[in-house]
């Protein structure tokens, strides 16, 4: 009995590993699985709907996504294995902080995934792109879309006078050196004042102060969803004194793309 | 020792425990730095020092009297050395309560916390009725904690915020960082209120030391003072944990380490309580804040490494006896 079940689920695992290699070896995947908010936004972008079998539960929610409206109606996955699985998909496009466990069961059971790296830095994301681009054979959207991006950045007003700026987010998290706030600000001529930090660190109210910022981009989340990682940003410490602050609605800071372009034109706007 | 001397003592020690509170920070800021020629050292010193250090000294000092005050009313009252805020469940519905209150947007988290603890200080009352023994009051505090506990789990994981699920820590083991004046001022009016009703136990504590029909002949409206006691706690750790979270043992520990300086009479244990649990909450509030972690640490956790050692002495104690 136990036998039987077992041999009948590698004979299933088989069955996928076949219809997936006749169709992974570098063709244009028809069957993508987007498992990721940063992905479903890059892949709703570049490829025709028709392609996209399903997109993460945050794709349609205009609170995260940019292009929400194009999801609408797209099946939704959770991002574990099983049901992608079964969705027999020929490309699954997912991100680097996504369910690990769940990729590399895909990856042992045939399935070829593509993983969206972290990016920290402006170049890095222009790769990013370009090569997921490549991946679901979208090269000219693609190089499209980073050419947009990039005449966005352009296009902003630099500041007058030296500007010293913070990037607040949820929970007190503040980005330093290495993060993409950091290569925004410095696109714009804008001094991170947590540039000593690496990476994103917390800091307390006291901390943060101390680092002298003049201007406070706060990440804002939409929704009337109390929680106390938001409230940490409505100190009132932080309003006091001459610091300026700029809300940045959290989908365009979320992902590595065109949303940025928007972050940076609100936060030039903010600093002139 | 007499009395005046202890109390000079205790002032001291809060007046002292204050100014360190005020003088230590995640930065090197200092008091004196508003004083500062550097007109932008003085300004950024002085915000720091209002709106960030001391808002949160109060809120520790406050807390602190809270649980510490009304783990002496219950040991008292239930005549039971095991008993504390803590470990009965107060705490822990009172942080369920401020968890549905807030983070599903229904009410303030003070009126959440407070009708939690009233609800968790009620349903214990009830399954450790009268005369209930050390046992029966520790297990029943035990089942209301844990459930409490999961409950609040569910509501985070269920809650709409994404950031939600994460805030399990403060609500089970508490902080005061980065609390401002706004969790002051809507927590000190209940907190005041629940100091006085708690205070005001302590003659009918001192009656019921000599014995439930003693006390009784005395005169002792035990109906009452029940009464004072449920509702001074509910009322002042339902709105201190609404504001700086579920902090474990400083009603357990304080009028442990008391009774041998100033007595077992309730009168004089209970103000010194309450001024011990400020102290003792502020000075863990500053080793928190000086230990070196990326993350601060949590107050819970300072106070967990005091207390828990006290609880199991305390438990190891009540086994000799027997």
């Amino acid at each position: 009995m136990r036998q039987a079940a077992l041999r009948g689920v590698s004979a299933l695992a088989l069955a996928f590993c076949l219809t997936v290699d006749a169709s992974a070896g570098g063709a244009t995947p028809m069957r993508i699985v987007s498992a990721n908010l940063c992905a479903d936004r890059l892949v709703i972008d570049l490829v025709p709907r028709e392609r996209i079998l399903s997109v993460s539960p945050f794709a349609a929610d205009p609170g995260l996504s940019p292009s929400s409206d194009r999801a609408v109606g797209l099946p939704v996955n959770r991002g574990d294995a099983e049901e992608i699985l079964e969705l027999r998909p020929d490309l699954v496009v997912t991100g680097a902080f996504a369910s690990r466990g769940a990729a590399a069961l895909l990856r042992r059971a045939g399935v070829a995934v593509h993983e969206i790296p972290v990016t920290a830095d402006l170049a890095a994301a222009r790769a990013a792109i370009r090569d997921l681009a490549r991946r679901l054979d979208a090269v000219a959207r693609g190089e499209a879309m980073i050419a947009a991006l990039d005449a966005r950045l352009d296009a902003l007003p630099r500041p007058l006078v030296s500007v010293r700026a913070v990037s607040l987010h949820a929970g007190g998290w503040v980005a330093g050196a290495g993060s993409l706030a950091d290569a925004v600000f410095s696109r714009l001529g804008i001094v991170n004042a947590a540039a000593s930090r690496i990476g994103f660190v917390q800091m307390d109210v006291e901390t943060l102060l101390s680092h002298a910022p003049e201007l406070f981009a706060v990440e804002r989340h939409g929704g009337p969803a109390a929680s106390r990682a938001a409230e940490a940003m409505t100190h009132p410490a932080l309003a006091r004194g001459a610091a300026r602050r700029v809300e940045i609605p959290a989908r365009d800071w979320a992902c590595a793309d065109a949303g940025l372009g928007q972050a940076a034109a609100l936060i030039a706007g903010a600093a002139r | 020792m007499t009395g005046s001397v202890l109390t000079r003592i205790a002032a001291g020690a809060v007046a002292l425990a204050l100014a360190v509170s005020m003088s230590v920070g995640t930065t090197r800021l200092a008091p004196w730095d508003v004083l500062s020629e550097d007109a932008q050292l003085r300004a950024l010193a002085a915000t720091v020092l209002w709106e960030v250090r001391a808002p949160r000294t109060l809120l520790a000092a406050m807390t602190g009297a809270s649980l510490a005050l009304s783990g002496a009313v219950l040991q008292g009252l239930f005549r039971n050395p095991l008993a504390d805020p803590g470990i009965i469940g107060v705490s822990a519905t009172a942080a369920l309560g401020a968890v549905l209150a807030f983070h599903f947007s229904v009410a303030t988290p003070i009126a959440g916390g407070l009708a939690g603890g009233f609800v968790g200080a009620l349903l214990l009352a009830a399954l450790a009725g009268r005369g209930a023994g050390t046992l029966t009051l520790v297990l029943a505090g035990v089942a209301i904690s844990s459930l409490a506990v999961a409950l609040t789990s569910l509501a985070l994981n269920l809650a709409p915020s994404p950031f939600a699920a994460y805030e399990i820590m403060f609500w089970l083991l508490g902080a005061v960082a980065d609390r401002s004046w706004r969790e002051v001022t809507t927590t000190l009016p209940f907190v005041v209120i629940g100091w006085a009703m708690l205070l005001a136990t302590g003659r009918g504590l001192a009656a019921l030391t000599l014995g439930e029909d003693v006390a009784r002949s005395m005169g002792l409206a035990q109906g009452r003072l029940r009464g004072l006691a449920i509702a001074g706690t509910a009322c002042c750790v339902g709105a201190s944990v609404a504001a700086s979270g579920g902090i474990g043992f400083v009603g357990l520990v304080v009028p442990h380490l008391l009774r041998p300086l100033v007595g077992h009479d309730p009168r004089r244990l209970l103000p010194f309580s309450a001024a011990g649990g400020a102290v003792l909450l502020l000075t863990a509030d500053i080793a928190v804040r000086l230990v070196p972690a990326a993350q601060e640490l949590k107050l819970g956790v300072a106070t967990a490494l005091v207390g828990a050692p006290v609880f199991l002495w305390q438990v190891l104690r009540l086994r000799g006896i027997r």
